[in-house]
């Protein structure tokens, strides 16, 4: 097949599986047909996203597209083809043909109803976390840099501290939650902490290390233009560290969402964790599928942020050709 | 008048066993240009390293300005051989680093900026830039401009033409020289091209193998409009030869150095 083939087959394999599973949903009879109330979100993705593809596939066909960007554009169909593949598949083995157990694995309809019918409180508890999320990592992060700029800069000081550390980041910090709950003033203060500290560790731990072997040859240059010590850890430590810093900071990101989750499982009274719990133990799995997919949504989003913020920060390491 | 520098006796070990420098005496008047020069690893730029204060002596005493040095300071830049521009800053930001750390008000940063801008040619569009995106001789260039744009009372150079290619160096030379012509500020250089040494310099110090210390002084006697002097002046080209003999004597002894080091 030859290479405009290949393309038409990228871009034709998404729209295959959509206009597949719109078939399947609206002819052939549901096996969970007593919990499903309206299949209109399921359809209205389906359609919305067989029009956005087509919209952004005539785009590329009418405007000459470089070839970087075309690499990108099919790289992002193969993405929709591996997505809209498993709505397929889940909504056929769930709710056409009796394969899956229809409790737990409820069907793409019922997942999209749900994210419908209960958005208003599914925004809510997302508030709820991302407040959590938010204030829980700024304040680990922000610890993290200045302890880890620091340490490594004294060079007696990191002898003690980073072996020290090196020996308890590694316990998780979900094991102080006991503490956290009975010494912090509310739950949420606790939480907080909870999340702060899974966004500290790694941080501190880059940050920290990346500074005790900075470049002694940019330190000196800086000395010699009358940069004082708080000067240079401002203007040259924490700009020669940023690569290690973003590294770290972005483990920091994932674990503090992992702490989020097992925070609010544990003690909180609102939040995504929270609401996931207890629609488990109503055995709603069509609810808790949902929140599964509001987690991931705002993972995307928080990475997709990170990663403009990174690319803008680190521009000065982009080369030419590069 | 005191001296620039006055250094006596010194003496620098590196841990546990290199010694670098050992019993050297060294003086440098006001508004002199003097270049040091020697075999490999006689300890010309650790002495340069000392007088910045980037490096501890172990015996003698170095006084800058009539006191002992310090820490490193904006008093005393420092050009280096492989530039150490930040890679982050902007050629721009980079060249205003020193006046900035020192809290220098914006108007005075904006004389500064474009009087180096003009005496180093660099042009506006090469202000934003990157330092990963420009060529080597435009980086050295930058790199003497960030000195220069902090008026230190004293230039260290240590090899700053070393990677250049002829034309840049060429012209970085003639601006070193014509601006110590105008200014008059005391430069060290260090370096280990003989003509070089010899064409830029009013003196130039000869430092023995490893440990270094003086080993003579060749007083270059040709006119201070360096920049105007031919190549092939016969003067020039008999003191050329006069130090290359010196530092030709030592490189044999370095290389026995070595032997016994058992390099």
């Amino acid at each position: 097949m030859n290479e405009n083939g290949k393309i038409a087959l990228r871009v034709a394999y998404p729209q295959i599986f959509i206009w597949a599973s719109v078939a399947i949903i609206t002819l052939l009879p549901d096996i969970q047909a007593a919990a499903i109330e309206t299949k209109l979100p399921v359809l209205a993705f389906l359609i919305g996203a067989s029009i956005f593809l087509a919209i952004l596939s005539a785009i590329g066909a009418t405007n000459k597209v470089a070839k970087l960007r075309l690499v990108r554009v099919l790289n992002f169909y193969d993405i929709c083809s591996i997505f809209l593949t498993l709505i397929f598949f889940w909504e056929l083995l769930a709710n056409k043909i009796p394969v899956l157990d229809p409790m737990i694995f409820t069907c793409p309809t019922r997942i999209f109803q749900a994210l419908v019918n209960k958005r208003d409180i599914l925004f809510s508890s997302s508030l709820s976390s991302m407040f959590l999320l938010v204030n829980g990592y700024f304040y680990g992060i922000f610890v993290g840099i200045v302890t880890g700029i620091v340490v490594g800069w004294f060079k007696s000081l990191f002898r003690v501290v980073y072996p020290v550390a090196k020996l308890i980041a590694p316990i998780p910090p979900v094991v102080y939650i006991p503490f956290a709950l009975v010494l912090l003033p509310s739950v949420t203060y606790a939480a907080i902490f909870i999340i702060g500290l899974g966004a500290f560790w790694p941080t501190f731990a880059n940050v920290c290390f990346a500074t005790h072997n900075v470049d002694r040859r940019v330190i000196e240059a800086a000395q010699m233009l009358g940069a004082k010590t708080s000067t240079i850890m401002r203007r040259v430590i924490l700009p020669f560290v940023l690569p290690e810093l973003f590294a770290g900071i972005f483990i920091g990101l994932i674990l503090a969402f992992i702490m989020l989750e097992v925070a609010e499982m544990v003690g909180a009274s609102s939040g995504l964790g929270f609401y996931l719990l207890s629609q488990r133990l109503l055995n709603h799995y069509d609810v808790v599928s949902a929140i599964i997919v509001t987690v991931g949504i705002l993972v995307i989003v928080c990475t997709v942020i990170f990663d403009y913020v990174e690319a803008r920060a680190l521009r000065w390491k982009v080369r030419l050709g590069a | 008048m005191t001296n620039v520098i006055e250094a006596t006796n010194v003496k620098k070990l590196y841990p546990p066993d290199i010694l670098a420098i050992d019993g050297f005496d060294f003086q440098m008047k006001e508004g002199e240009f003097i270049s040091l020069i020697g075999p490999t690893g006689c300890g010309k730029t650790t002495f340069l390293r000392i007088v910045a204060g980037f490096e501890d002596i172990q015996q003698g005493q170095v006084l800058f300005q009539g006191k002992p040095v310090g820490a490193p300071s904006a008093n005393r830049g420092v050009i280096f051989q492989d530039i150490r521009l930040f890679p982050w800053m902007t050629v721009k930001d980079n060249i205003l680093f020193g006046c900035k750390s020192r809290g220098m008000k914006g108007e005075d940063q904006k004389k500064n900026l474009k009087e180096t801008m003009e005496l180093m040619q660099l042009d506006n569009e090469a202000l934003d830039m990157y330092p990963d995106r420009l060529s080597t001789g435009m980086r050295q260039r930058a790199g003497v401009a960030r000195v220069l744009a902090n008026s230190p009372d004293i230039l260290l150079l240590d090899e700053p033409l070393n990677s250049l290619d002829w034309l840049t160096r060429d012209y970085i030379q003639t601006t070193i020289l014509k601006l110590w012509h105008q200014t008059k500020r005391p430069t060290l250089f260090v370096t280990h091209n003989i003509p070089e040494a010899v064409f830029v310099s009013q003196r130039v110090v000869v430092m023995t193998a490893r440990p270094g210390k003086e080993k003579a002084v060749v007083n270059v006697d040709l006119p201070e409009r360096r920049w105007e002097l031919r190549r092939d002046d016969q003067h020039y080209l008999d003191l050329v030869k006069t130090t290359s003999r010196l530092v030709e004597d030592e490189l044999s002894k370095a290389r026995e150095v070595e032997k016994v080091v058992g390099y």
